[in-house]
């Protein structure tokens, strides 16, 4: 009885166990709708992109082309706006979008072609009226591509390279533009800045006044530079992403070390931070912080809400040791607005040890000065061979009488061996 | 075969607002087969159960904001065809005299049989946006897990307590796929091997998981006529709060922005115990 109740609970643990393999095996199929259907050759390159270009000049893409690339520069920064720098394996384009952002250095991604121009502008191809939130379709992001190391001479003879992340080593800015930041901060313009290596060859770098970086100083050392290879009619112009990109940290080939030997941007909201003192000789009113725009500067004016006092206040620099510099230069911005007495710059061998503005003996120096309006102007370079000592203070004296007075503005002072 | 009406509130498309009825409003259809065997031994009592129903001409309307058409939409599904196909297992062995074994093995297959057609309907205006054939038909529905186990164990004392527990394990647990997600209109700008594809038409698989119950109790005869009875019950004892028991798509997601609205999901309770003391007299 009970070995036959044993069979019978078997065959129906095995009845259950068949049941449920036949039952699983049964799985079905997901229903799914269809997605794009692309054409053989409906699948392009960029390099295909430039052939298109050169053989029907602009060309207005009217049915579903795509192809695929990579983000290789991006909103961030500053420097690139509605567009973005991509490439694939054959070439590089720059791709203008309707909307600035949506997509980021790393993205690889799929552009539908359909309603957006390819073209040329001034040498550059270009992919023009790009809508990023309808035609682009993002297929993974942190895809970072490897800038590809070139020197100058390479880059101005492969045209494939323009468009592309590129690193070129060893590049140093021009004696003249250290002590340049990268563009005018509030300008109106972008700016160029030029590199060379120590073959002496040369090759720009462009930077939009819109660009964070705009009021930085260009770095004085020699070192590597990262940066998307661009053109612009013979022109061969490197737009930076990122300032930290240019590792500009060894000697310059010159040997020397190329330092600043004074910054002063007032971006602290400090008036006294690197050891900066102030002087009042007549009056009360002082150098002070102020913005505008998002840029910080020093200030002076003896307006006080009704009239003018008569005013004298000093603006005086730490002591500076040049002994070891061949071609100190001083360089700073200034804006003015309002009639009244010229802004004095001065240069001083004994000051730091006098500590005192009256008996000191100060150099007036000879400086292009903002003509009013607050328009920004460049005062420098200013050479200060002349005064290389262990010791030289640079200050800038604010006049005003009780009749008149400017407001002066004085920003982005710098002393560098030139 | 038996045909029932559809709930007021799919019925109507926006009960709140207007009295417009669900376009092409039909009753549904249900129909069922099981089959049972069943088997009884003084010490092993069992049962096999294999069943089939279908429900078809479903309808079901759920109301969200759609950023395609910028508005408060009314989604109105029709012809929505289900099965609920599958085998059911119970078995209880008595091992012992006080100890007692039981199991329990569901496995079900629980799908759409056919694409239901979406429709769109703007809440403001009543304005048809849009109306189309859902791709539906052979995934799975969600609400419950479509295959079960448990196994439990009871000690029965002779001295009139008892204490055992028990333990389930679910699987086969998707999320309910939303018509409006998976139209022709909405992936046409896609490749297949785009990842938004996947996104936007596969459906979520939850993780499988288990839950472990222990109970006990004691019982008192008071005075040869009142009885007391205390049990007590700890139900999730490992205290498992990371199980994910069900969820929902939002209509939301466009092939442009996939994940700006993920789906929503619940999880299991955590430790919960729960006493009773009763008095019979």
């Amino acid at each position: 009885m009970k070995d036959k109740m044993n069979s019978r609970s078997a065959f129906t643990l095995g009845l259950c166990l068949t049941a449920l393999v036949v039952f699983t095996s049964c799985e079905k199929e997901f229903d799914s709708p269809r997605g794009l259907n692309l054409a053989i050759g409906d699948t392009l390159t960029i390099a295909d992109l430039a052939q298109i270009y050169q053989d029907s000049g602009t060309y207005k893409f009217k049915k579903d082309f795509t192809f695929w690339a990579t983000v290789t520069a991006d909103k961030i920064g500053g420097n690139f706006y509605k567009n973005v720098f991509c490439e694939d394996s054959s070439a590089a384009v720059n791709m203008r979008t309707i909307a600035d952002g949506g997509l980021y250095v790393g993205d690889y991604f799929r552009v539908n072609l359909k309603g957006s121009t390819v073209s040329r502008y001034a040498g550059l191809l270009q992919l023009d009226s790009v809508d990023v939130d309808t035609q682009v379709i993002i297929q993974a992001t942190g895809q970072y591509i490897e800038p590809r190391v070139v020197t100058i001479n390479e880059l101005e003879s492969n045209s494939n390279l323009i468009g592309r992340i590129v690193a070129i080593e060893n590049l140093e800015f021009v004696d003249g533009d250290i002590g340049n930041t990268f563009a005018n901060p509030d300008g109106t313009s972008a700016q160029n800045r030029t590199v060379r290596d120590c073959d002496g060859n040369t090759i720009l770098v462009r930077t939009s006044d819109f660009a964070a970086f705009a009021g930085t100083p260009v770095p004085s050392g020699n070192g590597t530079l990262v940066a998307i290879a661009s053109v612009y009619n013979s022109d061969y112009q490197m737009l930076v992403r990122q300032p930290r990109e240019l590792s500009f940290d060894s000697l310059r080939c010159d040997g020397s070390t190329g330092e600043y030997l004074l910054v002063k941007n007032f971006e602290d909201l400090s008036m006294t931070s690197g050891g900066w003192t102030q002087q009042v000789v007549v009056g009360s009113d002082s150098w002070f912080v102020d913005d505008f725009g998002g840029n910080n500067f020093a200030k002076a004016t003896n307006y006080n809400g009704s009239g003018n006092d008569p005013s004298e206040v000093w603006l005086i620099s730490p002591a500076l040791d040049l002994t070891g510099t061949t071609n100190p230069t001083l360089r700073f911005m200034t804006m003015m607005n309002f009639a009244g007495p010229q802004l004095e710059t001065y240069v001083s061998t004994d000051y730091a040890s006098l500590n005192d503005v009256e008996s000191a003996t100060w150099n007036l120096m000879q400086a292009n000065y903002s003509p009013g309006g607050y328009a920004e102007t460049l005062s420098g370079p200013i050479d200060m061979t002349n005064f290389i000592s262990s010791s030289t203070t640079v200050a800038f004296r604010y006049t005003g009488t009780g009749s008149n007075g400017s407001t002066w503005e004085v920003d982005d002072i710098y002393v560098f061996d030139n | 075969m038996l045909s029932r009406a559809p709930l007021t509130r799919n019925a109507f498309l926006s009960p709140r607002t207007r009295n417009s009825v669900t376009p092409d409003l039909d009753s549904e259809k249900v129909s069922s087969l099981d089959v049972n065997y069943l088997i009884r031994y003084p010490n092993l009592k069992g049962r096999l159960t294999w069943y089939s129903a279908s429900v078809k001409d479903q309808v079901t309307v759920f109301t969200f904001f759609d950023e395609e058409s910028n508005s408060l939409v009314n989604l109105a599904t029709i012809n929505v065809d289900h099965l609920y196909t599958g085998i059911e297992l119970g078995l209880e062995a008595n091992v012992t005299s006080t100890l007692t074994v039981n199991g329990a093995l569901a496995k079900g297959l629980n799908i759409f049989t056919d694409r239901p057609t979406v429709t769109t309907v703007l809440d403001n205006s009543d304005e048809v946006f849009s109306s189309q054939q859902a791709y539906l038909k052979n995934y799975r529905l969600g609400r419950s897990p479509q295959t079960a186990m448990n196994i439990g164990f009871t000690y029965r004392d002779p001295h009139y307590w008892f204490t055992g527990f028990n333990y389930s394990y679910f699987a086969d647990m998707w999320i309910e796929p939303l018509g409006s997600r998976r139209t022709e209109s909405q992936v046409a700008p896609l490749l297949e091997s785009d990842p938004q594809y996947d996104a936007l038409v596969n459906q979520t698989e939850l993780d499988p998981g288990g839950v472990l119950n222990f109970f006990a109790g004691k019982s008192w005869r008071l005075q040869r006529k009142y009885y007391l009875l205390v049990t007590c019950n700890v139900s999730n004892v490992l205290n498992k709060t990371d199980f994910i028991t069900g969820g929902f798509e939002q209509g939301r997601p466009t092939f442009s922005n996939v994940d700006l609205f993920d789906n929503r999901y619940g999880y299991m309770y955590g430790r919960n115990y729960f006493a009773m003391v009763r008095l019979s007299f």
